[in-house]
């Protein structure tokens, strides 16, 4: 399979995602039932972005030696671009009433998880990885059928 | 009905090579290879400037077949 420069870059941002769920989600998620605190969460939020920028520093800096031609934002890159990040957007608009609901049922049924901030966190961090996944994995999609 | 093309065949004839055909009308080699297998549909721009560069004319690389 041969897969162009914007591709690989879609892959990039997917491996991401995957990474993110894996070695940063846990830590919301043990922390769901807690009063979510900055002060203590300071450090993981240090971790996160220190790790984001290697990340995409070493990924995109090993894409640009490996893959030397510039990358040409045409027609088909913009058509592509609008429908994943509508689908992106719509899946936003989702969450956003997901979250309401949440907070309403916190105050209608009592809801143990969501009492504390760190369910809610924990909810919107899950909602970001998931949307941003699935934004790239259709982008990617529409990249090899369109 | 469907808009579909010879891009490929003039493309061909005039011997020049997707990559070619990108850069001289400012696409990448994906776009002439999707145009080329009818999986894109390009703007009248892109259309006009493919015909302007393969000196073809746009009615006859760019014809509609029915279903």
């Amino acid at each position: 399979m041969n897969f162009s420069k914007k591709e690989i870059s879609i892959f990039i941002e997917i491996l991401f995602s995957i990474l993110f769920a894996i070695f940063f989600l846990p830590y919301f998620y043990d922390n769901r039932f807690e009063i979510y605190d900055l002060n203590t969460s300071v450090n993981k939020l240090i971790h996160i972005t220190i790790f984001s920028i290697i990340y995409f520093s070493l990924a995109y800096g090993l894409l640009e030696i490996f893959i030397r031609k510039k990358l040409i934002n045409d027609e088909r890159d913009i058509l592509i671009d609008l429908k994943s990040y509508k689908l992106g957007y719509i899946l936003y608009e989702i969450s956003l009433f997901s979250f309401i609901g949440v907070i309403l049922s916190v105050a209608i049924f009592d809801s143990q998880m969501y009492q504390n901030s760190g369910g809610l966190v924990f909810m919107i961090v899950l909602w970001l990885v998931l949307v941003s996944f699935i934004k790239s994995a259709y982008q990617l999609y529409l990249y090899r059928t369109s | 009905m469907v808009l579909k093309n010879i891009l490929r065949e003039v493309r061909q004839k005039k011997k020049l090579t997707q990559e070619e055909l990108g850069d001289s009308v400012g696409v990448s080699r994906q776009t002439i290879i999707s145009i080329e297998t009818y999986r894109y549909k390009p703007t009248l721009e892109l259309a006009m400037k493919l015909s302007m560069k393969l000196n073809f004319k746009i009615d006859k690389l760019f014809y509609f077949e029915k279903d």
